[in-house]
């Protein structure tokens, strides 16, 4: 016998009415023993009544139902159309509910449903999914959205798209030529993150490498067959992409002035540019820290 | 820790880069003499490495006109011999001067990467404003040299003598 369902009222109808029993209550029976397929048959054909579907009980069971079909769907469930289902039902009744009865339950069904976005995005972090992460992440929002308006999670964001750009930034690396466009994507997304956080030294540090590698690449990839006057236009994108790193770096050494990778960088930065007192600063620190020479 | 790291390729390489992409125009936009427009384009670099070896990097596979580049290091400053560019690093800017004489003579076109070193005989030196690689040149040593200098060489160098 399923239990959870703590609708005493709904129950009481149930047993006493099945003489005319409706098809919510006919739903409910069967979702209390457990058969689901049956349960969601009458749920759906309870809304498609012009009395029943009127009342919120009839969408707060119908999301019952749908949530336990799509717990209970095992392999490939976030593709299982119950969730939305369940998740579209539970917001009807509370629009429907003006006494409030079923509020709360319906609240928190949307916001465990909402959460298993979240878990879905989680799991899809990785080289190949991470375009259905950021959607899991999307998704997750909007469901939380039907409770809460205003809702914004800080870290539940962070934790998605720092890991998110850094996957992009694996794939630009994988083939620099090719996945320019893994770039631009790894560079909007630290800095959705910044936005949140510009204190987040990971952000800081990976925008800070993202743009001196690329600052790097222009000199060592270039063909040499320019003129003079294209090689100086060729320098000064090196040295806007070197600038742009240093403004990263030098927030993420702010942040942790002993990271010896922030500390190569900026030494690194300021050799390239030729500013020659800050490179020896952060060179000698470096040699410092751990003994190499900044540039080796 | 999230840190996908720098490229392998230091910073000291992208300098050497910023150098190297200067190479060809220089090589081809200089006139040498009648005697010296055969066989291999030598360039020699002496005292640096990274430039070294982005030059065979640019430049080896690579011709000006008919003559193939190609690249030679000098570990020593006796192994110097007749090249058509010689790049001297500023730690060996010493033999800029005492070579003198055999560089005009081969019309080599001297390179160098130290302030004041167009009066030891330097022809084009490396300057560094505006956190840019730019050069300086002296054009009464090209001439001595023999060598003619292009105009957007001339028009682009932030100093001429």
């Amino acid at each position: 016998m399923r239990k959870g369902l703590y609708i005493s009222l709904i129950l009481m109808a149930t047993t006493t009415c099945f003489a005319q029993r409706t098809n919510w209550q006919q739903a409910l029976m069967c979702y209390q023993e457990d058969s689901l397929d049956c349960a969601a048959m009458s749920i759906d054909l309870a809304i498609l009544d012009s009395n029943e579907n009127k009342a919120a009980y009839t969408w707060h069971i119908r999301g019952f139902i749908y949530k336990a079909i799509f717990k209970k769907t095992s392999a490939k469930r976030e593709r299982s159309p119950a969730r939305s289902k369940a998740i579209e039902a539970f917001a009807k009744s509370l629009d429907l509910d003006e006494a409030g009865e079923f509020k709360d339950n319906n609240m928190k069904a949307i916001e465990m449903l909402g959460v298993s976005f979240y878990n879905d995005g989680i799991r899809h972090l990785n080289r190949f999914n991470v375009e259905a992460a950021n959607q899991s992440l999307e998704k997750h929002n909007i469901t939380m959205r039907l409770v809460d308006p205003s809702y914004f999670n800080e870290e539940r964001e962070k934790a998605i798209k720092l890991k998110s750009a850094i996957i992009y930034m694996a794939r630009y690396n994988d083939n620099r030529d090719e996945n320019q466009q893994y770039f631009d994507k790894s560079v909007e997304i630290f800095n959705e993150v910044l936005e949140m956080d510009s204190n987040n030294f990971i952000a800081n540090l990976n925008s800070g490498v993202l743009y001196h590698n690329l600052a790097v690449d222009l000199l060592l990839e270039t063909k040499p067959e320019l003129t003079i006057l294209e090689v100086m236009q060729l320098q000064e994108r090196h040295v806007n992409n070197m600038q742009r790193s240093l403004k990263y770096m030098t927030k993420a050494y702010s942040i942790n002035a002993n990271h010896p990778g922030v500390i190569r960088a900026l030494a690194g930065a300021y050799y390239s540019l030729h500013e020659t007192d800050k490179y020896e600063f952060y060179n000698q620190k470096l040699l410092k820290l751990e003994g190499s020479d900044g540039n080796e | 820790m999230s840190f996908t790291g720098l490229a392998q390729n230091s910073a000291r390489t992208a300098v050497a880069a910023q150098k190297a992409l200067f190479f060809y125009s220089f090589a081809t936009q200089v006139d040498w003499p009648e005697k010296f427009k055969s066989g291999n384009f030598v360039i020699g670099v002496y005292g640096d490495k990274e430039l070294y070896k982005q030059l065979v990097n640019k430049l080896s596979s690579s011709k000006r006109g008919d003559q193939p580049f190609k690249i030679v290091e000098y570990l020593t400053a006796d192994e110097i011999k007749g090249c058509h560019i010689l790049y001297i690093d500023e730690t060996k800017s010493e033999i800029v001067s005492s070579k003198r004489k055999t560089l005009k003579t081969n019309s080599t076109l001297v390179i160098t990467n130290k302030r004041g070193v167009l009066v030891d005989g330097s022809i084009i030196n490396f300057v560094y404003p505006n956190k840019m690689t730019m050069f300086e040149l002296s054009k009464s040593n090209a001439t001595k040299s023999k060598l003619v200098i292009g105009k957007q060489i001339s028009s682009l160098a932030v100093a001429v003598e």
